[in-house]
Parts: structure tokens; C-alpha cells; sequence
């Protein structure tokens, strides 16, 4: 019996910790566009994920509803981490390409949905 | 609506006691840490943004098929009734404890001083403070609060905008200092109708998705001003209810609305209060004049229009004609105008055919009239279920503008830096509660037209018969609202 319950235990552990696993989506922007991925980001409502940019420019990231900016730097990688509690459809826009401040651009939408 | 606004957010979990709730807590701590870290929080380009999920295709799908369906059973339901009497639905409950309450002088004295207050707040905020739209408490009140807010109330619950109307209050508070009295100067013409109304409206639609300036404070303040004296000097010359009904396009657009409503409060020798089912009082003796109707489509059009400009479809084909040389504001206007007059051309055509099935003997236009109110049921319900999530989440930036309106910087109550949050309500409950706002709008909606049919055709399977153009008009209606819900937002 006490091994039954360890072993459920166990399984119960394992598939928390896996539902806790961060996933890491990679997003490359050129020329002032997504090339990958193509569409929507979708994610489950629940979620821990790192959305982690390219870029070919300098250029400011802003992830609407979540609240969430980033500043990118051309050919770095940087990471936006997020825990998806809220879902809905929520656009990322571009902010002063280049380091030049004009306009803003919708760039890709991520789109959080229910369990 | 579609400008943009400054989100902040707080995740709903920080209150609850849950092992996972805490995890979720450290977890949101790190992300709140890693944003403060962030240059530049002041996204002052976004406003009253829409997060909708779009409505997944078996949701679509089943609930087009229940309006379809339940649509039938209804039509089935009216060929066994007898005809009813006209105000059978309709009960008076003006000696009720509840119409004692509502009625109350002190209650209505009460909401039309705070109306007038926010009122003088939105033209003072507008003018004078901060041009930030999202800082400030002219666009946020008028657009999200007061536009789809006062279009719930009324629509709900009946004709609270004729209490509350600012420039009815406004005009009544300012005309004993004006050098005016008795009888008014001129009378007017009864074939005008309400075309003033419907050119106003046309002129608000303009304002609201075309022009591009409706969230700027200064512009909307200005708007405001200017529409105020065209109201004043409506009301001078024709006097105050004649050019309210008339000519005052909020009390056309917000009465259409309130017809649907289940109260209605009006004076006839002391305050009367009713009670009736939602929609009953579209129901009419005599169909809609011209202008009414005219009006009714352009509400319709418009609904839908808000809508549809969201679509991936309409930017595609914008983007295009605007790659081939048009100006966005051209495009968009003729877009509104084609919009209008295909609605006009389809409903005129289902009339027709209603006409014909029916053997009434009555013209395409008399039929239109007739049945015209009947649709609103639908308009609201799309109404509703568009501006749910936009309502409850871009409405929560009144809490920290109502204690800075006009962006000085103040903190009147203590929620200056109060921050969104986008978990009071889940795509999940949005959808349902869509589909079932519009399928009930829906069903209302054919409910209200057969009890018209049969209420003017003499023989019951006659008029039911010729009620199959109009469901099948119903049913195209409902179909559009509910894909433009399952298409996928797209902002500009």
C-alpha cells in the first residue's frame, strides 16, 4: 500500500513539475516583421512561457494587457517571461525601430486560451 | 471602438489562499520586478484596446444552428396563438413599492446632478487637461463608459437616458436666465421627422470610426460644445421635447434601444412606471415613419460596421485600396456609405418578398416600416456581446482616472495607480455569454416580427408564410454578427 501511494506520489510530483516546465517560444523579427513564426502565438491559459525575441534592429517591445516591455538590441536575444493568467487575444507592438521614435506597429498577436 | 490605452494588470490569484495561487503569486512578483526594470511604461499611443479570444468555429456553428432551429419552433408556437391584445404584455406597476423607489424625486433629482456633473467634468477635462486619451477622464467616460454603458442600461433596463439626458437638464437649469418664454417660435414640420437625427448620427458614426481624432480630449471636448449649442438651439426654436424626439440623436438612438428595455417611465398625469418583456415595446400599432426607419438602419449599420472593421478581411482589402493610392478616411467612408445603402437595398428586397408571401397588398416600403423595429433585438444583442470584455476591462480605467481626470497628477481617491486587470473575466464566459446574447436577441427578434404578421394578417398560416423571408433575413443577420465575432481581432 505504502508503495502504491509513493509511487502515485510520484507520478503526481512528476506531472506537476512538468506542468510547471517553462516553454521557450523563439521569435525572429526582420525587416521590421515576424518571419517566424508565421501567425498567432497561441498558449494555454496556465502557463509559464519565455518568449525570447531576434531582432535585425534596435527596437522597444510592448505586450499588451500583460503590461509586459522589452527593449531589444539588434542580433541579441532577449527574453520576455510570462505567466499566462488571463486569457484573450493580446497584441505585441514595435516601438521606434532603429531608435528612431515614430509610429507604432502591430507585430504579432499571442493569444492565451482557456484550459 | 478602436483607439488604444496604457494596460496595467494585476493577477486575481494575489488574493486567493491556494498552494498554487502562492506559486503563481512569487511567480508574478519576478514579472512585476522584470517590467519596473523596464524603461518607458508610458505607452501613451494605446487606448481602450479589445482582447476577445475569437469564437471558435463549433460555438459558431452551434449556435447558429440553435437560432435556426429554435426560430422554427417559435414560428410553430405563433400558428397555434390566438391573436393577442395590444397592450396584453404590458403591466403598469406605478404603485409598486419598486416604482415608489425609482421614481422617488430625491433619487432622480440625485442621478440628474451627478449626470450634469459628469457632464461638466467631461467639457472641463477635455479642454484643459492632459491630451493623453487614456490619462484622461473625457475619452474614457464618453467612450467606454457612457457610450456602450448608457447603451446597456438603456437597452436592459428601458428610458434612464430620458432622466439623465445632460442637455435636457442643462437646457432646463440654463432657460429661465434666457430672454425665452412661452409657446416656441416655430413648429415643427411633422414630415422632417427625425432626419435631423439621422444626419447627426451619421455625423457621430463619422466622429467615431472614421476621423481618427474621437479619443483626443481637445477635439472630442470641442464636439461636445458644438453639439450642445445645435441641441440648444433646436430646443429654442422647436421646444424641448419636440427636438429631443426629433432631432437630438442620443435620444433617438438610446430610445430605440430602450424599446427593448423591460421598464418604461414616462409623465402622463403624474410618473407611470411599466413592465414588460424585453423587446415588447418595439412593438407598434403603426409602422415606423420613413425617417425612423431610416435611422434604425443606420443604428444596424453601424453596430455591425464597429465590428467588421476589426476583421482580418476588411485590413486585407483597406490595405490593399490603400496600396492602390486611397486615403484610409475615403476608403472608410465610402465603405460606411456602401455599407448603408446595401443594407437599405436588402431590407427594401426582403420586404418586397415578405409583401408578396403575406398577399398584405401592402408596398415594399410600408412593409419595410412595419417590420424595421423588429431587427434592433439583434443589433443590441451584437451590441452587448462585442462590447462585454471592452466594458469590463478597459471600463476598470475610470477607477485611476477618477482620481486624476485631468492627468495633473492628482490622487483624489487613492487609485491613481490602480492597474488593469485582464482576468475579471475569461474568453470562455465571454463566448458563452455572447452566443447567448445573440441567440436570445435573435429568437426575441422573430418573436417580435410574427406578433407584428399577425397582428396585421388576417389569416394566421398567411401571415406565417410570409414571415419566411424576414427569418431568413434574421437568420443572415445573426450569421454575420456571430462570424464577425469568430474572426480574430485585428487592431490597427
Amino acid at each position: 500500500m505504502r508503495t502504491l501511494l509513493r509511487i502515485v506520489f510520484l507520478f503526481a510530483f512528476l506531472h506537476t513539475a512538468a506542468a510547471e516546465e517553462t516553454r521557450t517560444i523563439d521569435i525572429r523579427i526582420e525587416d521590421r516583421a515576424v518571419t517566424d513564426p508565421g501567425g498567432a502565438i497561441r498558449i494555454t491559459q496556465g502557463e509559464s512561457v519565455v518568449l525570447r525575441w531576434h531582432s535585425d534592429e534596435n527596437v522597444e517591445l510592448h505586450l499588451h494587457g500583460y503590461d509586459v516591455a522589452v527593449d531589444v538590441t539588434a542580433n541579441v536575444p532577449r527574453e520576455m517571461r510570462l505567466e499566462a493568467f488571463a486569457s484573450g487575444r493580446f497584441p505585441v507592438t514595435s516601438h521606434g525601430f532603429g531608435g528612431h521614435s515614430h509610429g507604432h506597429e502591430t507585430l504579432l498577436y499571442l493569444e492565451v486560451y482557456p484550459e | 471602438m478602436k483607439p488604444c490605452c496604457t494596460w496595467r494588470c494585476i493577477p486575481s490569484s494575489f488574493l486567493e489562499s491556494s498552494a498554487r495561487a502562492r506559486v503563481l503569486k512569487t511567480r508574478y512578483i519576478l514579472v512585476l520586478t522584470s517590467v519596473l526594470s523596464q524603461p518607458g511604461n508610458a505607452w501613451a499611443h494605446a487606448f481602450g484596446q479589445r482582447y476577445d479570444l475569437p469564437l471558435p468555429l463549433s460555438l459558431y456553428l452551434w449556435s447558429a444552428g440553435a437560432a435556426v432551429a429554435l426560430s422554427f419552433v417559435v414560428a410553430a408556437v405563433f400558428l397555434k396563438t390566438p391573436r393577442g391584445k395590444r397592450h396584453g404584455w404590458q403591466r403598469d406597476i406605478s404603485d409598486t413599492l419598486f416604482a415608489g423607489i425609482v421614481t422617488a424625486r430625491p433619487v432622480r433629482r440625485s442621478l440628474q446632478a451627478l449626470a450634469l456633473f459628469l457632464f461638466a467634468l467631461v467639457i472641463a477635462t477635455g479642454l484643459f487637461g492632459t491630451s493623453s486619451p487614456a490619462a484622461n477622464f473625457a475619452p474614457v467616460f464618453v467612450w467606454i463608459i457612457w457610450w456602450v454603458g448608457m447603451a446597456y442600461l438603456n437597452a436592459l433596463l428601458g428610458n434612464v437616458w430620458d432622466l439623465v439626458n445632460p442637455w435636457r437638464i442643462t437646457f432646463r437649469v440654463v432657460r429661465p436666465l434666457l430672454p425665452v418664454h412661452g409657446v416656441p417660435p416655430l413648429v415643427y414640420p411633422e414630415r422632417a421627422g427625425v432626419w435631423p437625427a439621422v444626419v447627426l448620427f451619421l455625423l457621430f458614426a463619422y466622429l467615431e470610426f472614421i476621423s481618427g481624432v474621437a479619443e483626443q480630449p481637445y477635439t472630442l471636448a470641442w464636439c461636445i460644445v458644438v453639439y450642445t449649442m445645435i441641441t440648444f438651439t433646436g430646443m429654442l426654436l422647436f421646444g424641448e421635447n419636440v427636438w429631443l424626439r426629433n432631432g437630438e440623436a442620443f435620444t433617438v438612438v438610446f430610445g430605440l434601444m430602450a424599446r427593448f428595455g423591460l421598464f418604461r417611465a414616462e409623465r402622463n398625469d403624474g410618473l407611470v412606471l411599466r413592465l414588460r418583456p424585453p423587446g415588447y415595446g418595439l412593438l407598434s400599432e403603426h409602422p415606423a415613419s420613413l425617417s425612423l426607419m431610416a435611422f434604425a438602419i443606420l443604428m444596424l449599420t453601424t453596430v455591425t460596421f464597429d465590428g467588421l472593421v476589426e476583421t482580418p478581411f476588411w485590413h486585407d482589402t483597406a490595405g490593399r485600396l490603400h496600396t492602390a493610392g486611397m486615403s484610409p478616411g475615403f476608403i472608410e467612408t465610402t465603405a460606411l456609405v456602401l455599407f448603408y445603402g446595401l443594407f437599405i437595398a436588402v431590407y427594401l428586397l426582403f420586404s418586397y418578398l415578405v409583401s408578396r408571401l403575406s398577399g398584405s397588398g401592402e408596398s415594399a416600403v410600408t412593409t419595410a416600416r412595419t417590420y424595421v423595429l423588429t431587427l434592433v433585438p439583434i443589433a443590441i444583442a451584437y451590441h452587448l456581446a462585442h462590447y462585454l470584455s471592452y466594458l469590463l476591462l478597459a471600463g476598470q480605467l475610470i477607477i485611476p482616472v477618477a482620481s486624476d481626470p485631468f492627468g495633473y497628477g492628482w490622487n483624489l481617491f487613492d487609485t491613481a495607480g490602480y492597474r488593469i486587470d485582464i482576468s475579471v473575466i475569461g474568453a470562455k464566459d465571454i463566448w458563452y455569454l455572447s452566443i447567448g446574447a445573440i441567440v436570445t436577441g435573435h429568437i426575441i427578434a422573430v418573436c417580435l416580427a410574427h406578433a407584428t404578421a399577425l397582428r396585421r394578417i388576417a389569416q394566421p398560416v398567411h401571415a406565417i408564410v410570409g414571415q419566411l423571408p424576414m427569418l431568413v433575413l434574421m437568420v443572415g443577420y445573426t450569421m454575420i454578427s456571430l462570424w464577425i465575432l469568430s474572426q480574430p481581432i485585428v487592431a490597427d
